[in-house]
This record gives C-alpha cells, sequence and structure tokens, in this order.
C-alpha cells in the first residue's frame, strides 16, 4: 500500500511538474522576468545619472573666489568626474536671473548660491531642475560643507595642508565576520543582494502558492478529482501537488538565481557597487526556506481551492492567507538595514512570516544559529498541524459543487473523519 | 453459465444495509444488492434518488456512514480499487492535456506501465473510432468525443468491474449502440457492470438486474425478469371503437388511461382478461386486444407512487 501510494503521489507530481515546466508561459517568464527586474534597476540608476557618465555642469556662485574653487574642485573630486563646476563671483540680482535662464534652457544642470548672507546663516540655496535626486543634492552638500569647513580651518590659522588632512574622509571596507567566512563585501551592494534574493522568495512562494489553488480549482471544475480519487486518495493527490508545482517553483527561483550570480559582476559595475560576495549558505538556506514556506502556504491554499468553486469566490480567503507575507515584506526593510533588532527577531520566529523574515536576516546578518534551528522546528511543526488541517479541508471539499461554501460549514468538514 | 457462476463466486460488489447522509439529509438509507460477474445491473430513480452518492461509495471517493461496501467478496480495501473502473457522471479529463496523455496517466495511476497504457489506450480508440482524435486537447474535442474517451479511461486497466454513472448521457443514437455493444462484449468476458441511469428503455434492453431507488431507499430490486413476473400479465392494450367509459368502469379494471378509440388498462389483482374481453366484446367493435407484461416504466412509477402512499400512511 505505501509503495503505491508513494507511485500514486509519484505520477501526479510529475504530471503536475512536466505540465507547467513545459508550458510556454512558464519559458516566458523565466526568461523576461529577469529581464524586467534588471530594467526596473538598471533604467533609473542610469536616468539617475548614477550609472551614466553624462557630464553635469553646476555653477558655483560665491564672492570668495578661493571657497567656490574648492567646493568645484571637491565636487569633482566625489562625483568621479561627473560634475563639472564653473566658478562666479558676481552675486548681483540680474546674474540670479541669468543663471535661472540658462537653467530652465537646459545648459545647466544646477547652480549653488554662496553669498555673503547664506555663509553667514549656514543656509545655501541649490538651484536644479531635479529636486528629487538626492544622489545629486548630497554630492553638493558634502562638497559645500568639505569647503565650508576648510575655510574656517584656515582662518583660524590652520595651514592649509594641516587642514586638508583633517578633514580627509575615510573609507569603510566592510567584512562580513559570519556566514561568508571574512569576505569583503559592498554595503550597498550586499543590501541589494539580500534585497533580490528575499524578493525572489517572496515571488515564488506567492505564484507558485496561487498556483496550486489553480490547479485544485481546475482539478475540481473539470470533475477530474473525481476520476483520480478512484485510483489514489486525497492526502495522495494533494501531496502530488503540492510537491510538483513546489519544485516547479523550485526551478525556476534555480535559473533566476544562476542569472543573478552570472549578471552581478556587471550588475555591480553598473550600479557603482563594489564586489559583492555571495555566499553559498545563501543558497542552501533560500532553498530550505522555499521549501518550508511553500509546503504550508501551498497547503491553505490546496484547502481554499478545494472549498471554493470560481477565484471570486477563494478572492478574500486570498487576501486572508496572503496577509501574513505582506505583514512580512512591512518588516523586510528593517530586517535588512538592523536584522538583530528584537521586533526582526521575534518576527522571524512567527512560522507565517519566518519563511521570508529569517531568510532576510540569515541574507543580511548573522543571525545565531539556535536562532535559525528553533525559527525551521516551529515552522516544521506548524507545517504538520497546517498540512492535516488543510487535508481535511481539501478531502472534503474538492467534492462539494454547486453551493456557495460558508465559513461555518469549513469548521464542520474538520470534525468529519 | 453466468447463474452458475453467480453462484460459486463472490459478488464484484456488494452493498450491505449501507447508509450515508449530508448535513443531516439522507442521501442513502440502508441499501443493499449485489453485482455479480456476468451480470449488468442498473441503478435506476429519478434525480437527487441517490444514485451518485452510492456509486461514490463503491469507488471510494466517499465512505458510508454505516453499512458495508465488499468488493470482490472482501471488506473494503483500496488496493481493490484497481480492479474497478469508473465512470463519473460528469467528464473528468485535463482539459489543457491531449486526449492520449490524460489516458496514460489515468492508465499510469491504474497501475499501467506508460507504454502498455499507450497502447491500450490506442487500441481502444480505434474501436471506438477516435484514434485521430488522440494527439488533441481535450477541450477542442466534442461532448460525444470526450465521453468517449472518459470510457476508455475507464476500461483500460481491463476492470473486473465497471461502474458508470449515466454512461448514456449525451450519446447519439449510433454511439448508444456502439456503447451498448461493447458493454455486452464486456458482460460475456466475465465483467461484472452497474450503471446508474433514469433512461428506462436501456435498463429494459440490457440489464439482468435492477435496484429501484427513490429518495435514498431500494423500493425494488432483483432480477428484471423476475420483477416483471412479479407484477404478472396485468396490462391491456386495447383498440376499439364505440363507448370506451364502460372499459374504465368494468369491475376487472383496477385503472384506465382511454384515448377515444385506444386505451391503456390495468386489472385488478387476480382478475381475468378473458373475461373483460367477453364482457366487453359485444358492445365495443374491438381492433387488437394484447395482454402484456408492465413496461418497466409503468413499475418505475407504481412503485414510485406506492412508496409516496408510504410515507404519508
Amino acid at each position: 500500500m505505501a509503495t503505491r501510494g508513494l507511485r500514486n503521489t509519484w505520477l501526479v507530481l510529475r504530471r503536475e511538474y512536466l505540465e507547467r515546466a513545459c508550458s510556454r508561459s512558464f519559458v516566458l517568464t523565466t526568461l523576461l522576468m529577469p529581464a524586467f527586474l534588471l530594467g526596473t534597476i538598471l533604467v533609473p540608476a542610469v536616468l539617475s545619472g548614477q550609472g551614466g557618465s553624462r557630464t553635469r555642469r553646476v555653477a558655483i556662485v560665491s564672492p570668495d573666489e578661493a571657497l567656490g574653487k574648492s567646493v568645484r574642485d571637491r565636487l569633482w573630486l566625489e562625483s568621479n568626474g561627473t560634475y563639472l563646476g564653473r566658478v562666479e563671483t558676481d552675486t548681483t540680482a540680474a546674474e540670479r536671473a541669468r543663471l535661472t535662464g540658462e537653467l530652465r534652457a537646459g545648459k545647466l544642470h544646477a547652480y549653488v548660491w554662496l553669498d555673503a548672507e547664506a555663509l553667514k546663516h549656514g543656509d545655501i540655496g541649490y538651484f536644479t531642475n531635479s529636486p528629487s535626486d538626492f544622489v545629486g543634492a548630497g554630492l553638493i552638500r558634502d562638497a559645500v560643507s568639505y569647503a565650508i569647513r576648510r575655510r574656517r580651518l584656515i582662518a583660524r590659522g590652520v595651514p592649509p595642508e594641516q587642514a586638508d588632512s583633517m578633514l580627509a574622509t575615510v573609507r569603510l571596507r566592510t567584512v562580513n565576520v559570519g556566514a561568508s567566512g571574512g569576505a569583503q563585501s559592498d554595503v550597498l551592494g550586499g543590501m541589494l543582494a539580500a534585497f533580490g534574493l528575499v524578493f525572489l522568495m517572496f515571488i515564488t512562494l506567492l505564484s507558485y502558492g496561487v498556483m496550486v489553488m489553480r490547479s485544485v480549482m481546475e482539478e475540481k471544475g473539470s470533475r477530474v478529482v473525481e476520476v483520480l480519487l478512484c485510483s489514489l486518495t486525497s492526502d495522495e493527490l494533494m501531496a502530488g501537488k503540492i510537491i510538483g508545482t513546489g519544485a516547479v517553483g523550485l526551478s525556476q527561483a534555480a535559473v533566476w538565481t544562476v542569472m543573478m550570480v552570472l549578471a552581478m559582476p556587471s550588475l555591480a559595475a553598473a550600479l557603482h557597487v563594489g564586489t559583492v560576495h555571495l555566499a553559498t549558505s545563501w543558497f542552501v538556506y533560500f532553498a530550505v526556506f522555499y521549501v518550508l514556506g511553500f509546503l504550508l502556504y501551498a497547503a491553505m491554499f490546496a484547502a481554499v481551492g478545494a472549498a471554493f468553486e470560481s477565484m471570486e469566490d477563494a478572492q478574500q480567503w486570498n487576501m486572508v492567507i496572503i496577509s501574513p507575507l505582506v505583514a512580512a515584506t512591512v518588516l523586510m526593510g528593517p530586517g535588512v538595514t538592523s536584522p538583530d533588532a528584537p521586533v526582526t527577531v521575534v518576527a522571524s520566529m512567527v512560522p507565517l512570516c519566518s519563511p521570508l523574515l529569517m531568510y532576510t536576516r540569515i541574507v543580511s546578518g548573522n543571525p545565531p544559529a539556535w536562532q535559525i534551528a528553533l525559527s525551521i522546528a516551529i515552522l516544521v511543526v506548524t507545517i504538520w498541524f497546517t498540512m492535516r488541517l488543510c487535508g481535511r479541508i481539501y478531502r472534503v471539499g474538492i467534492l462539494m459543487y454547486g453551493k456557495r461554501v460558508r465559513f461555518g460549514e469549513i469548521v464542520k468538514w474538520l470534525r468529519y473523519t | 453459465m453466468t447463474n452458475a457462476h453467480a453462484a460459486s463466486a463472490p459478488a464484484a460488489v456488494e452493498l450491505v444495509s449501507v447508509s450515508k447522509s449530508y448535513d443531516d439529509v439522507a442521501a442513502v438509507t440502508a441499501l443493499s444488492f449485489a453485482v455479480t460477474r456476468g451480470q449488468i445491473f442498473s441503478l435506476l430513480g429519478p434525480n437527487g434518488a441517490g444514485k451518485t452518492s452510492t456509486l461514490r461509495m463503491m469507488v471510494g471517493i466517499t465512505m458510508p456512514d454505516g453499512g458495508e461496501v465488499r468488493l470482490f467478496g472482501q471488506p473494503f480495501d483500496r488496493r481493490n480499487l484497481a480492479r474497478v473502473g469508473y465512470l463519473p457522471e460528469e467528464r473528468g479529463l485535463y482539459r489543457r492535456m491531449t486526449a492520449l496523455a490524460n489516458l496514460v496517466f489515468l492508465g499510469q495511476l491504474n497501475g499501467l506501465g506508460a507504454r502498455q497504457a499507450r497502447a491500450r489506450a490506442t487500441a481502444w480508440a480505434e474501436r471506438l473510432g477516435v484514434a485521430q482524435w488522440m494527439e488533441r486537447k481535450v477541450e477542442e474535442l466534442s461532448k460525444g468525443m470526450q465521453q468517449k474517451m472518459q470510457f476508455i479511461a475507464a476500461v483500460l486497466h481491463e476492470p473486473d468491474l465497471l461502474i458508470m454513472d449515466e454512461p448514456f448521457a449525451g450519446l447519439d443514437p449510433v454511439n448508444s449502440v456502439q456503447l451498448k455493444d461493447v458493454l455486452l462484449e464486456l458482460k460475456n468476458s466475465d465483467r461484472a457492470i452497474l450503471f446508474s441511469t433514469h433512461r428506462m428503455e436501456q435498463v429494459e434492453k440490457l440489464s439482468d438486474a435492477i435496484c429501484l431507488l427513490d429518495r435514498g431507499r431500494a423500493v425494488l430490486s432483483g432480477s428484471l425478469r423476475e420483477i416483471k413476473g412479479r407484477y404478472g400479465k396485468r396490462f391491456v392494450q386495447i383498440e376499439y371503437e364505440g363507448d370506451g367509459r364502460l372499459l374504465a368502469a368494468h369491475p376487472t379494471v383496477e385503472s384506465a388511461t382511454d384515448y377515444g378509440n385506444y386505451a391503456e388498462l390495468r386489472l385488478r389483482p387476480g382478475a381475468d382478461a378473458q373475461q373483460l374481453l367477453r364482457e366487453v366484446a359485444p358492445r365495443l367493435r374491438i381492433s387488437r386486444f394484447e395482454v402484456m407484461e408492465p413496461s418497466l416504466e409503468h413499475i418505475f412509477i407504481d412503485a414510485v407512487t406506492k412508496g409516496d402512499g408510504n410515507a404519508r400512511a
């Protein structure tokens, strides 16, 4: 009986896998999704000028020419030669009107107003057509601050060389001492990779979970389930369906991960971030948390698919299932920047959120091994209970036709033996 | 030969006082019958009588609340389902897969190897004249075509017991005859065949035994010949000219349906048709007078309305 059951599950699994993995839509999404994502990352980067080599002309207006030159040089240096400054000493209203005209005509990217009044209050005007370019604004602010500090130091009698050495900034070299074994990694690049992987987990869990539901609905709607249940048990059918669909998702994630690893160096270069080290353990944990998360969510999606006959009817239950995932995405940001904050630690133990959040902590920090183990253990126990519960709903639901199911009835199904 | 076999071998399927209810509504109540090999058995009844519920319990889709379903003389065991073929009322195939892929998959679930399933499916498709449709997706097939594919799925693993829910529904006359021929052939190769229907003419031509369900209870069951014999030759068809009212008023007649120059009469139990003929012949011009067995439809209506009376009493 056991071997027959396994064979049945295997047959269902294989059909489910081949049917989906060989479909045109699967091939298309597998190829197009990375292209789309790459586009959404690269296009803004290029547009914001961070990734482009387009020169930006900036006028620095200050009666103190030495200060203006100091700002210009600093800006040139810090922007890797992207910001080309021009120093002007005329601070009349007429000059200001002329510069505004140039700005509007697109001949100028921005101008900085450093007259005596502005310097006295430390309130510098930065005029630009791209007010939301925070990276550019940051560069200007740093360059102006640097030049003003340098001027103050010199005014108090510090020799210029000493002033330069006092103001010299340091470079931060990030070393991850945990899982990646002391490998060096760029902060921004590491964060992007972490976000990429967690986002991949989220997308795959969600889309393939919903696919299980659709597949169950299809079998119920086409009455195939009646024929199937004559040859196998509902548990064998549900197991084969969940594992088969989950395997398709895992395959797709694997293809995408390989693409991501291959594209990483050129992506990092395009985004002007340093080397990104991707630890092998990240991929192992990806598989572990994807599989566990999928089992949990797919069981619930299968139950919903069995209980309802149309997507419209199932919609509200869909939302209920998805809400922990969505809640987890809200905590993902803080999870990446402060992986050991108490809220994140607690949330990474909550079974419906842990596949995403514990994984977020793993790729962006080094959570203690016992916390990872505890999170997995809680998840496994939850999966066991959820499977039993949802298996019952599934068994009754797939044979219920013709009426809209209410919550009370589903609770009643749980008591059927 | 069939009878000798029935006596020695256990029934292919036997229901022993089976009951099933959904949400306090009884679908099937204390139902018992048996189907032996080499027999075609019909489960009859109006819509909602519990036919589909009964069939579902036989193939393990649902479990009875009370009583027992025995397959091949043994207590219910899913392992024995490998010897059962099932044709559900509504077509159940994957719409986006080809017919052949569907059949191979279902054949494999019933224990066949892929190659074996493919070969058998192809042979059946040729036999039923659907071979050129095997590589088409199911959603592209006509209803009748899908029905044939579904039938192939049910018989692919050569089951000893074939259970079919409304197999003739949606078939045109040509295909009905084809299905009837196949069923007779299966019967002659010692398979047990059970199907549900509400169409009497098929049952009358094809069945060896029937069970008539009404609101989940068996109101009549046994071999068709025996049941008809039990009702006796109490029906008379008469073609006449004259005043037909005296037919309905005659003491031997229990009820009459009079069409003016043609009437169907039902005689009282024990009444003699010859007495009726003798006494009405001088007063009517009779061109035909035939004493006959009741049609299954008569029996059906009779049994169901009697059941009604009992329920109200």
